[in-house]
């Protein structure tokens, strides 16, 4: 029934010996192992990274690496020169006035808060810490009104009922309490320790916002290992290309998409199996919510061994593929208070974790780019596998030009491929936005409209180039447009479009259209120029957009 | 030998793979830059801005409600109702003041707000007020009393913030970067060295004059040229930007790293002579390497960060890892001589 689903299993069994397979089980174990055990231990790169001294006191502390002066003079000396970064004396801190002194200086006053707040304990008991915090989120929806409602006595009743206070804490829970409450941890090492408990209680100097940073481990656990399965994927279709039997299967009645699909399905369901088993150590649905990027990953991985033209190039492009991906879902749980994080499946996987409730409908949208963006993947690459494509010796970044606009056969299909191009714009509009991040604002803001305007021509005159007609124009711009409108439906997108002026109705439209015209107008003698031009309308829109906004 | 090096660096050059990698480590700057961002923002919300947030106290307090509150209610409903109506940013309820025990705070924030990340500083700069009001009421010392200087014995201000970047940049980033070119370095062994196996153009080579571990060696020449020339651009772009120490030092550092895993690339390549096996062995080994880095500050990413920063490390710490590659690339040359004298 599946040919070549059995073809590749043999294949498999063939190259994976028992040997092989005993080799990789140890192997297995043993990254498992270490793995495990560099977590248990926790982050530690930073040991030692300031160079701390005293005259009286030895500090002990990983982040210090600690020695003791003579005297006053050599200490500050030191401290001048640049041998040390940190120097105390008396009730004395000093520092110089540079990165790396000012730094240890704030790791130092971390370290004499985290001292005192243990001497305080010993010397006075809970006295010492008379304010615990509990923070509690809640949703509020703020619209303008003449006479806006009180918040109802049931609603108040609720919010009172989880108020704790001192009767409600066991006597002999209240040390334990506020033990954990004034325990301070560095800065940031929540992002790799697995055995992280959130306290329910914190001190005012312990409190912080919540964050799913602590979880992030844990998401990497239903990530990376199917990476693995991906590897054996990439690499199966890549040694079919290389030695020339993607074109045999091509010449026999398996059809393209057959051949994929077939090809693909023992490592997606190997990649499943992987991402069941920390759903089952963690009680999770975790494997649904990285569905949608194990479709996109794979179906990256396929475009990519189909179109690389030497082994080098299919491991450096899916290094870079899985890494924009990577970023992608994994980054926006970093800003976890923000509506923004919602953009990516990763951070319900993590709200899952960490027993929050969300609605199931923000994952879905969250899954809708990814899943698209999979499936018109997987088209192309079955588009693209043709025996003058496999042999051609251009860059994968002009084959997917060259597949996008030769998929494009006819209005309908290009009007399709239009919408389906939009979560690619917004996907790779991600990254600009995050780039920015770390620009000033005014040139972040200048580069993120000229970037949004290159991107967002290049797929719109990709699929209008091949039939420069006025029908074609249309059927682009109106995919485009419905499809970016659909997309702004969403909380999440429309949140997003604030940055990228997307939220009017009509504008947008005639912006795309006009665009899509000119470059139809402007490519006739040269692309490079209807190209430019489309680029340009683009930019001055989105640039008076925002300066309007 | 030095035309297979040349053929090899002419493809890498014909295909830009070289800018793949570049992009690869950028993605991995910015990934992290991104993450100290993040971190900035969650830990220290003032770093974005804190004017403009508006913090409500409600309850039987009055030393709270003298800390600092901007509104002050007297029952916690006409506090949560000015908080839905967006009148204040926070709320801090504490139903009855004990100024001699403990004292157990509810703060209400907003849900999915950056104002409630905002005002959770706020807050918490109200509620070590009311703590340090506290402790003097009840005779306990309310802060530890080091003051805190520059090296001209001015009184100096402590930016926070500026360490967990600092940690960042030189405990994360830049032993990230040092392992991303070491395993692209062995990624590229594997792959120059199991194509010409697969594509069976090894048993040409072989035919020629060139040995096996002439045909190794220049294997891991080309996938070591291709780190020293990455590892150069990014300690000089580092350098520049950031000011990091020893840029020679870490050179040579990154170089041993990048040797340790083209030879292990070569190693496996060599015993299991097609890619697919390959790339899964070095990728469970590199798996393994990566994590155990970060776990100890003996371990690669912590002698790293303390060469690249200016600190202390043993010799020891540092040799370590130029011994290591040496060996495994001797190794890798020994196996590729068995080798050829088995078959």
């Amino acid at each position: 029934m599946l040919p070549l689903l059995k073809a590749e299993l043999k294949k498999s069994a063939r190259k994976m010996t028992t040997g092989f397979r005993i080799f990789l089980v140890i192997l297995s174990i043993g990254a498992i192992a270490v793995s495990y055990i560099s977590f248990s231990h926790g982050f530690s790169s930073d040991s030692g990274i300031y160079i701390s001294a005293s005259d009286q006191y030895i500090i002990q502390s990983r982040i210090f690496h600690h020695f003791t002066v003579e005297s006053f003079q050599s200490g500050i000396e030191l401290l001048k020169n640049g041998e040390i970064d940190v120097f105390i004396s008396e009730r004395e801190v000093f520092v110089r006035d540079d990165l790396k002194s000012m730094s240890a200086g704030e790791e130092m006053k971390r370290f004499l808060e985290n001292e005192f707040s243990k001497w305080l304990y010993d010397n006075y008991g809970d006295r010492a810490f008379p304010v615990l915090i509990r923070a509690e989120y809640l949703k509020r929806e703020i619209k303008p009104e003449f006479t806006p409602k009180p918040v109802s006595i049931e609603e108040i009743k609720k919010i009172q009922e989880r108020i704790p206070s001192q009767e409600k804490i066991e006597p002999e829970m209240r040390e334990d309490v506020i033990k954990r409450a004034i325990e301070q941890k560095p800065l940031g090492e929540e992002v790799v320790g697995i055995k992280r408990e959130a306290a329910e209680f914190f001190t005012p100097d312990t409190f912080s916002p919540p964050s799913l940073i602590s979880k992030m481990v844990q998401a990497f656990l239903f990530l990376i290992p199917s990476f693995f399965a991906m590897q054996l994927f990439s690499s199966s279709v890549a040694e079919d290309v290389r030695l020339k039997r993607v074109e045999i299967f091509l010449a026999s009645p398996i059809g393209s998409t057959d051949y994929l699909l077939q090809k693909m399905l023992p490592y997606f369901i190997l990649s499943l199996i992987f991402a069941l088993i920390p759903s089952l150590i963690f009680a999770s649905k975790g494997i649904v919510y990285v569905l949608p990027a194990f479709v996109l990953l794979f179906s990256a991985q396929a475009f990519i061994a189909v179109n690389s033209r030497s082994y080098r190039e299919l491991t450096f492009l899916i290094l870079v593929v899985n890494l924009l991906v990577l970023v992608y879902l994994v980054i926006p749980s970093i800003f976890s208070g923000l509506p923004l994080s919602d953009i990516s499946p990763v951070t319900f996987l993590l709200r899952d974790l960490a027993n929050e409730e969300f609605s199931p409908g923000d994952f879905v949208i969250s899954a809708i780019p990814l899943f698209f963006m999979g499936l018109t993947l997987i088209y192309l690459t079955s588009e693209s596998m043709t025996v003058e494509n496999i042999q051609s010796y251009s860059s994968p970044f002009k084959k997917f030009a060259d597949v996008l606009s030769f998929s494009a056969k006819n209005d309908a299909l290009a009007f399709v491929l239009a919408a389906m191009t939009v979560f690619f714009a917004f996907f790779l509009e991600f990254f600009l936005i995050f780039f920015s991040l770390s620009v000033p604002l005014l040139p972040s803001f200048a580069v993120l409209m000229l970037g949004v305007a290159v991107i967002e021509e290049f797929f719109k005159s990709v699929l209008i180039y091949p039939e420069r007609t006025i029908r074609r124009v249309f059927a682009v711009a109106g995919g485009f447009f419905l499809a970016e409108k659909s997309l702004l439906f969403a909380k999440v997108f429309s949140d997003y479009s604030i940055v990228l002026p997307g939220q009017f109705l009509l504008f947008p439209f005639l912006l795309h259209f006009t665009a899509s015209f000119i470059f139809a107008v402007l490519s006739g003698k040269d692309w490079r120029i209807g190209y430019a031009a489309a680029v340009a309308v683009h930019f001055a829109y989105n640039f008076m957009a925002v300066s309007m906004t | 030998m030095r035309a297979m090096i040349v053929k090899d660096l002419r493809m890498i050059a014909r295909e830009r793979t070289i800018m793949s990698a570049m992009a690869i480590l950028i993605f991995i700057a910015s990934f992290s830059s991104i993450i100290t961002f993040g971190l900035l923002v969650l830990y220290k919300p003032d770093f974005i801005a804190l004017s403009g947030v508006k913090v409500g106290v409600a309850g039987e307090c009055p030393v709270l409600k003298m800390s600092g509150a901007d509104v002050r209610y007297q029952s916690l409903e006409d506090g949560l109702n000015d908080f839905y109506r967006g009148e204040i940013d926070a709320l801090i309820y504490l139903p009855r003041e004990n100024t001699s025990s403990v004292n157990f705070v509810t703060v209400y924030l907003p849900k999915d707000e950056i104002t409630g990340i905002i005002a959770s500083s706020k807050v918490k700069e109200i509620l070590k007020e009311y703590q340090k009001r506290l402790r003097e009421r009840n005779g306990i010392p309310p802060d530890h009393g080091f003051r805190f200087y520059d090296d001209e014995f001015r009184r100096s201000e402590i930016k926070e913030g500026s360490s967990i970047t600092f940690r960042f940049i030189y405990a994360v980033l830049i032993p990230l970067l040092i392992i991303t070119t070491a395993i692209i370095s062995g990624g590229l062994a594997i792959d120059l060295i199991s194509e010409e196996y697969e594509t069976k153009t090894y048993e040409i080579i072989i035919s020629t004059p060139l040995s096996s571990t002439e045909f190794i060696s220049s294997k891991i020449s080309v996938s070591l040229l291709i780190s020293s020339v990455l590892s150069a651009i990014w300690i000089a772009l580092l350098y520049l930007n950031v000011g990091i120490k020893n840029p020679a030092l870490l050179f040579i550092y990154s170089i041993s790293l990048s040797m340790i895993f083209s030879s292990l690339g070569s190693i496996s390549s060599l015993i299991f002579r097609d890619r697919e096996r390959s790339q899964l062995v070095f990728s469970l080994i590199s798996v393994s390497f990566v994590t155990a880095s970060f776990s100890s500050s003996s371990m690669m990413a912590g002698v790293a960060a303390r060469i690249s920063a200016g600190s202390y490390y043993t010799a020891t710490e540092f040799l370590a890892y130029p011994f290591a590659g040496a060996v495994l690339l001797v190794s890798a040359i020994v196996l590729s001589k068995r080798l050829e004298i088995m078959d």
